[in-house]
This record gives C-alpha cells, structure tokens and sequence, in this order.
C-alpha cells in the first residue's frame, strides 16, 4: 500500500503532525505506510497520550502490548501531559463542544477527540493532526490541509485528512455564540 | 513544584530524530505487530 497526496505538500508543514488513532492503528500494522510517513513527515510525527492509552486499551496479549509500547517509544514524540496543560486542553475541549453543539457539527466526537482538538486549540500554531475521522474535527472551525489516500487490502479507498485549528474561525464562531447567549438571557 | 517551574514546562514534545538502527527496530516491531493481528484475525 501507498499513500496518494491531495493538497498541500506535507514536507512544508511548519509544526508538529500527531496521528489519532485510527492513523496509528494503519500505520502501526504496514511497513510502507509508516516508512512513507515517516518520510512525510520527517522528525515530527507525534502523540497525544490520550491517542497513545486508545491504542494500547484492550491489548490483553502481553507480547503484543510489549511490541506496541516499544513502536510508540521509537517512531513518535509524545506530548507533555502536565497538569496545567492538561487543565487547559480540558478547558479548550469542553470550550469547543459547547460550539460543535451550537453549530451541530462534530457533536458526535469521541472524548479523545475532543481533547485532542483541546490540544490543537491550545497549541495552536504548532500543530497538525493526522486523522481517519474527519467529522469528529468539523470545517465549521478547524481547516483540512491536506488529504492522503491509500487502497486497503479489500481494495476499498481511505481517506486520511491533515486538519489545522482555525483561530479566526473560532472567533468568529465563538463571537456569534455570545451574541445569541445575551440575546436569551 | 513552583509556579516558575510549572510555568516552564514546555506545551510542545521533544521531537527525536531516528538512526538507521531504529529505522530497522520500527520495521520488526510493524512486522511483528501485523503478524499478531493476522494470527488472531484467523482464530
């Protein structure tokens, strides 16, 4: 399998690319794949260590936990999960549910999601995300970057999109949401 | 820890960069971890 690209160059991104899950899943069980993304995305794959607990739950084999823990170890960077960061991603997260409701968008979002946009809304300008899972991170805020594509072994296509946080969009949504609250109280 | 200290603590990870040894290492374990999958996958 091979990455197709669609959009802008990765190799010019100016920051941090982290995988959910469902990347690090795909990449975490083909060579090529994780070889091209590391030539991708030289030095700056990384993971949230909420991402890094998703991948290894509910590895009840202990070879299998040993090979996942030591991949993670070599491959990625993980992120500082500090308690006064860690309060602000929170803050951030539960900040943009309260905009995903108001513009019924992403609603659906898993808990890791919402703090990895928690993350991505915190550091901003640094960081890129690498998921499978578009919807969980809607357009109404944050931007997709790029896509990269590649045929499954049951030869169906999927989709990977880089997605960005939008500042501006969050002000602007965030602004129209104050708007509407003093308008109702 | 102090306010100072905690205000030090960088939001970012510390990337690393990878040797050629570890290049080889990613490939067994990605093999490794596929072979389990796939074991399992037929059980």
């Amino acid at each position: 399998m091979e990455f197709v690209l669609n959009g802008k160059s990765l190799q010019e991104l100016d920051g941090y690319v982290f995988c959910d899950n469902d990347f690090l899943s795909v990449l975490a069980q083909d060579v090529t794949l994780l070889l091209q993304a590391l030539e991708l995305f030289p030095d700056k794959l990384c993971l949230d260590p909420f991402t890094q607990m998703e991948f290894l739950r509910s590895v009840f084999l202990p070879e299998q936990r040993e090979v996942k823990e030591k991949l993670i170890d070599k491959a990625f960077s993980l992120a500082e999960n500090h308690q006064e960061i860690l309060l602000k991603i929170m803050k951030s997260a539960m900040d943009l549910s309260r905009l995903y409701a108001y513009k019924s968008q992403g609603t659906g979002a898993s808990l890791v999601d919402l703090l990895l946009a928690g993350r991505m809304a915190t550091v901003a300008y640094t960081m890129y995300l690498a998921t499978g899972n578009s919807k969980d991170f809607p357009s109404c805020i944050f931007d997709t970057i790029s896509i990269i594509n590649f045929e499954q072994n049951d030869g169906s296509i999927r989709a990977i999109s880089i997605k960005k946080f939008n500042k501006e969009k969050y002000q602007k949504i965030n602004n129209d949401y104050e708007k509407m609250l003093k308008r109702y109280s | 820890m102090t306010k100072n200290k905690i205000n030090k603590v960088s939001k970012l990870p510390k990337i690393k960069s990878l040797s050629d040894k570890d290049l080889r290492e990613i490939i067994l374990l990605v093999k490794r971890n596929a072979e389990i999958i796939k074991k399992f996958a037929r059980t």
